[in-house]
């Protein structure tokens, strides 16, 4: 079980590098339907959100191991090592929530919060492999 | 600026369980009306649509894309537009149709264009400038900027360069083929 991290004032995980999850540790992607354009993954799906420390969203794969990636919002899912953000000087971590207590987080951060760049978001679609194939659509 | 126009036109229906930021007091559903020309339906049409995506739409409990993004990337793009309008025949050729629209978890939103192995992208997450990103599949050209939507004037230049390149460069490719 990895430990939870630090919380600031309004109860959102603070970014950090999760020492319990290694570097050849899976993170798991879900995409939705809105990700698919012209028959391709966007690279819109491995950008920032808005969130106050702009993170993108993804499962620990050490802990999920039933959750469906087919159903519901999800019409598939992207598997990438946690070696891969790393090699872009981006951060993986834990930020577990109620409703899914794998969900874990990729950070831009060194002190000052900043967007998941192009190139960085580039690169971890390249690098990632279908976890939940959706037909007819490339990855890259 | 024509854009302005439509903009000012826009009218907000109150839909309940459709978000927009912005207007914290009640929810609402954006409906922007305008003089109509395909490329004006089609980007109204697909921001309306991202606009009211349901809280949650990507699995990670992300809310739909924010009324400010879509905004400004009408703003952009009519004036995109507008620019290849005013163009001579050569530049006309050049700029592509109305790119693809994708959400971004947050709110935020990509506009790309997918142009037989180049891409270009602009992200509109409205904490910073407009990232426009051009790149191929094989990472050998990687380039970016940052454009300034927030005034009345726009300078696109360096996106329509982009586009000058890419139709030079396919162009070249066929030669070589």
């Amino acid at each position: 079980m990895l430990n939870k991290k630090q919380r600031d004032c309004n109860d959102i995980t603070v970014p950090h590098d999760h020492e319990g999850v290694t570097n050849d540790n899976l993170l798991i992607r879900g995409i939705s339907r809105v990700h698919i354009v012209n028959h391709r993954v966007s690279s819109a799906a491995f950008k920032s959100s808005s969130d106050p420390y702009k993170g993108m969203s993804i499962d620990l794969g050490q802990i999920n191991d039933a959750r469906s990636y087919n159903t519901g919002n999800y019409v598939g899912a992207v598997k990438l090592l946690a070696a891969i953000p790393r090699d872009k000087e981006l951060l993986v971590g834990y930020d577990p929530l109620p409703s899914n207590d794998a969900h874990g987080q990729i950070w831009r951060y060194d002190g000052t919060v900043k967007n998941i760049t192009g190139g960085q978001a580039n690169y971890m679609k390249r690098n990632s492999e279908w976890h939940v194939e959706i037909i007819d659509v490339a990855l890259s | 600026m024509y854009s302005d126009r439509i903009l000012n036109d826009a009218v907000y229906e109150n839909i309940p369980s459709y978000g927009l930021v912005g207007r914290p007091t009640r929810s609402y559903r954006t409906i922007v009306h305008g003089r109509v020309s395909d490329w004006d339906s089609y980007l109204k049409n697909a921001l309306n649509k991202l606009c009211g995506l349901p809280n949650g739409w990507d699995g990670y409990a992300s809310p739909p894309v924010k009324f400010e993004n879509a905004e400004c990337a009408l703003h952009l793009l009519s004036g995109i537009k507008k620019i290849t309008d005013n163009s001579g025949v050569e530049l006309r050729k050049v700029i592509p149709d109305a790119p693809y629209f994708v959400p971004v978890a947050g709110g935020a939103l990509q506009a790309e264009w997918h142009l037989d192995g180049y891409f270009v992208e602009l992200f509109f997450d409205g904490t910073s400038p407009v990232t426009a990103s051009f790149y191929t599949d094989d990472d050998n050209i990687y380039e970016e900027f940052f454009l300034d939507c927030s005034g009345a004037q726009i300078d696109a230049s360096l996106l329509i360069q982009w586009f000058i390149r890419i139709y030079d460069l396919k162009n070249a490719e066929q030669e070589a083929a």
